[in-house]
């Protein structure tokens, strides 16, 4: 069998394959009006089939797939966290305006008891195929309406029947149940305003349920006006109907808010107060952390580069454990470790320590925790940098009489750190956003009891984001937390730029 | 070849992403999103209702507690028809605008009066109740087998001699936070706002260090440190099973385990330091309506000849130890059952508030119960605390 030809046909299918794929998500995307995604996708099938099909440039077809996803999963979501930030997209502020101001006035109807149910009949405009409904009401007369315009229509009595149901009207068909069954989709958000202040809408595909809703909208005025008290509701800069009284109406709508969640984050003392605190930790946990790791690994390196010691392979393997295992396993491991007076630690020792719920034992095993997981990666580098050190360097050293205190502090480690600097410092910036153990082992905890139970003693900034964000019980806070997140990637991305100067002018010395 | 398959494959995962596009049936399914493990008892409730009208009711297992991401999901049109919370969500749901009303719908004299008030909001009504549910005090009868204590100093007392003897390592094994402590808390004169009937209008009065608390707060310190309450915060249930603690605070929920551990057990209400019963916080689990539901019609029509008939409100509740919450069909339970305890207990405890500023107490009462539990605040101190940030929370100062 002809093996290129095969996987020639093969390249084909693929192709042709991914890029169905594509057109189909677009389009899909296209219904759900995804805009941004819809016409991303389309591009994508376009770019692929243009790249592999016709273009002759090489390393395009390398490069592709890897710019789109990245676009996909890196750029995009950055952008719309940043879009994000400047909104007050939070519980409460979910709905378009026109939908928040539907919901009001829908919320405020009032049914009329002692009016039944009115029925009515569903009809389709020849011409124009639109969906009108006909109903008796208030007097003999019939009224005709496609829910925006409502009008009296005389109708022959000849086409009525017995029980009061049209038979037929010039110039529209009468749909039957099952017909109308097909239009339920437009009947369910059909609302009548007749000039009363009633409002009628289908409950069920018969008949219309009567009701006085509390509030009307004026949409020239942009005003919601309470038609029992007489207050007037404008639309606020945060997106809420607000009386002058100050009473806010809910729920609001999305709106931008500018730089707002960015200035509150300086200028509210309730967001603020736990900010420095977590800030300060979260400095202060990743310098630790990558110190005592350093210190740790290479120490262990030191030792097990002996040459006497035998059996060092061994050793090695056994010391890149904590690495093999998954975080999220040995995390949890370590917090049932942890558990107060039943927990094996304080049965070991045979003590009871509030590990877990006091902030500085909190603290502590926090960074027990990272320093258990992170000392194999420092051990492994500092074991490759003392390996790296010519021999020849530390023979020269001994000739000349230098004692082994000093050949460490003098030789080794100088030319160990100039080595991993770089490494640390990616170290710390990883260390900055290490979100997974504070979640997993303390949750942050435990919290500052003035900090609107979002931030804890061993809370990090990106974990404060997080339950700023996802925390149901205090409203999600979108906004807000997409502009920590911001500040978030601005700090760390500072550090990693200084990381990698750091790391050019290394290899100058070299 | 193996390419060829692969292309293939991808060929057909298109092809089915094409027939997913195929708009659906405009009539004739409804999505209802059920707290996950419940499925199958809502899917069996439904079957009846599905066969007769031909509608296919999807029950599909979420969070279904409380908003699962549905003030997000539903504006976007990715919400389901129906879906399930426990009522104290009502407050939040309501003003995120994602349920819809059913004054119209629910049938007020199937309930009792406090039910009808948990899913109210705004004289609205927003849920169809199914059951009740509400913690209560399980007693190893193996360890006191004089049974219920029938006062709390006989708790206190059989309590402290289990202690004493080693028999027991802690007295009543509970979660220390608001929920779990409510009704110690309530025992001793606590309260979070003011209701009437079960009805939470005034959030302006919070009892949270009540004068009759602040008077009693230092009972809870004595508690804690006769080992009442187990410091450590940890609801190690295992304590109670193994016959190492002879109450527990447990849920309906806790049952199955209960009867899978194979102990002797009584089910009853708790009693107050002031010899009458200490209140609970009840919850109503309803079924709310999503306002972006796509079926809304049938939906209703579900909600009306299924979720509001007492057959369901009993099958719901049978597969969970729950309370029914239509009235004939709570009317039916033997009393003498696990349910029927609970549902006793039930009756005289209060509706948990489903006003939206319970969010904030939440998290304001769990933290200084973590506090005093964690010996940083005395009692009266954390409840002080509590009490002085939430009325600044909610501008009430």
């Amino acid at each position: 069998m002809n093996i290129k030809a095969v996987s020639k046909g093969s390249k084909y299918v693929i192709s042709f394959g991914v890029i169905l794929l594509l057109l189909l998500m677009g389009t899909k995307l296209f219904q759900d009006k995804a805009w941004f995604l819809a016409i991303f996708f389309y591009l994508s099938a376009a770019l692929i089939f243009y790249t592999y099909s016709i273009s002759k440039n090489t390393p395009g077809k390398y490069l592709l797939p890897g710019v789109l996803l990245l676009t996909l999963f890196h750029i995009y979501p950055a952008f719309y966290s940043g879009a994000v930030a400047f909104t007050n997209d939070s519980n409460g502020h979910q709905l378009s305006k026109e939908q928040a101001i539907a919901a009001i006035v829908q919320d405020s109807k009032v049914p009329i008891d002692s009016q039944e149910p009115i029925k009515y009949q569903v009809l389709l405009e020849n011409d124009s195929d639109k969906l009108f409904v006909i109903f008796k009401y208030d007097s003999q007369d019939y009224w005709l309406s496609d829910g925006n315009t409502v009008k009296s229509l005389m109708i022959d009595s000849k086409n009525i029947s017995m029980d009061g149901t049209i038979k037929e009207i010039d110039g529209f068909a009468v749909l039957n149940t099952e017909q109308a069954q097909g239009q339920v989709s437009v009947l369910q958000n059909l609302v009548i305003n007749l000039e009363s202040g009633i409002s009628l809408q289908p409950q069920d595909l018969e008949s219309l349920e009567v009701s006085q809703p509390a509030f009307v909208y004026n949409l020239a005025k942009d005003e919601l006006v309470n038609t029992l008290s007489g207050e007037i509701y404008t639309p606020n800069d945060n997106g809420q109907m607000v009386s002058k009284s100050g009473e806010a109406l809910y729920p609001g709508w999305k709106a931008n808010v500018g730089w707002r969640n960015f200035s509150s984050i300086i200028t509210d003392k309730e967001i603020r107060r736990p900010l420095l605190a977590v800030l300060i930790w979260t400095f202060a946990n990743a310098f630790l952390l990558v110190l005592f790791s350093f210190l740790m690994g290479l120490v262990l390196a030191l030792i097990f580069n002996f040459p006497a010691l035998r059996s060092k392979r061994f050793y090695r393997t056994i010391f890149i454990i904590p690495m093999a295992i998954p975080s999220v396993l040995s995390i949890l491991v370590w917090s049932g470790l942890f558990t107060a007076e039943t927990g094996v630690i304080d049965r070991l020792f045979n003590i009871s320590t509030p590990w877990l719920t006091h902030p500085w034992w909190a603290r502590l095993a926090v960074l027990i925790v990272e320093l258990w997981s992170t000392f194999p990666y420092m051990f492994l580098i500092t074991t490759g940098a003392i390996q790296a050190i010519p021999g020849e360097i530390l023979e020269a050293a001994e000739i000349d009489g230098a004692s082994a205190l000093k050949s460490f502090t003098q030789i080794k480690l100088p030319l160990v750190v100039r080595t991993v600097a770089p490494l640390l410092v990616a170290s710390i910036a990883m260390a900055l956003n290490n979100f997974g153990a504070i979640y997993l082992l303390t949750g942050g905890g435990p919290t500052f009891s003035n900090s609107n139970g979002n931030a804890g003693a061993t809370d990090i900034l990106i974990s404060y984001t997080y339950k700023l964000a996802f925390n149901a019980q205090e409203g999600n806070n979108y906004g807000l937390a997409s502009a920590l997140s911001i500040l978030n990637f601005l700090m760390v991305g500072i550090i990693s730029i200084y990381g990698l100067r750091k790391m050019k002018t290394m290899e100058g010395i070299n | 070849m193996k390419l060829h398959r692969l292309g293939v494959g991808l060929l057909g995962v298109s092809l089915a992403f094409f027939g997913s596009m195929a708009p659906a049936q405009a009539a004739g399914s409804i999505t209802v999103w059920v707290n996950s493990g419940e499925e199958a008892s809502y899917k069996a409730a439904s079957a009846a209702w599905s066969a007769k009208t031909g509608v296919t009711v999807n029950v599909v297992a979420k969070c279904g507690l409380g908003d699962c991401g549905l003030s997000k999901l539903g504006p976007a049109g990715a919400g389901p028809d129906l879906f399930t919370a426990s009522h104290d969500n009502t407050g939040s749901l309501v003003k995120s605008g994602v349920v819809t009303s059913l004054s119209s719908v629910i049938k007020k004299n199937a309930y009792p009066s406090a039910v009808i008030s948990g899913v109210s909001f705004n004289y609205q009504q927003w849920g169809i109740p199914i059951a009740v549910s509400n913690i209560a005090l399980a007693t190893n009868l193996s360890l006191v087998p004089a049974g219920a204590p029938k006062t709390w100093k006989d708790l206190e007392s059989t309590a402290t001699s289990l202690i004493s003897s080693g028999k027991a390592n802690v007295g009543v094994v509970t979660h220390i936070d608001g929920y779990f402590m409510q009704p110690f808390f309530d025992s001793i004169g606590g309260y979070v706002f003011a209701n009437k009937n079960g009805a939470y209008t005034n959030t302006k009065q919070v009892g949270i260090y009540s004068k009759s608390l602040a008077k009693n707060a230092s009972l809870m310190d004595t508690w804690l440190e006769k080992k009442i309450f187990d410091k450590s915060n940890t609801y190690d249930g295992s304590n109670f099973t193994n016959g190492k603690a002879p109450y527990a605070v447990v849920g309906p929920w806790s049952i199955d385990g209960l009867d899978k551990a194979g102990i002797k057990y009584q089910i009853s209400s708790i009693p107050s330091i002031n010899g009458g019963t200490a209140r609970a916080f009840s919850g109503v689990t309803a079924v709310y309506l999503n306002r972006f539901a796509k079926n809304k019609f049938l939906a209703k029509q579900y909600l009306v000849e299924v979720v509001q008939t007492a057959a369901f409100s009993k099958a719901i509740t049978a597969a969970n130890n729950s309370f029914p919450a239509n009235i004939e069909a709570a009317s039916s339970i033997d009393p003498n059952s696990v349910a029927g305890k609970f549902g006793a207990y039930g009756a005289v405890c209060i509706p948990m508030p489903n006003v939206s500023e319970m969010n904030q107490v939440w998290t304001y009462w769990n933290n200084s119960f973590a506090d005093w539990a964690s010996g940083k605040a005395k009692f009266g101190a954390a409840m002080e605390s509590a009490s002085k940030n939430l009325n600044k929370a909610l501008g009430n100062s």
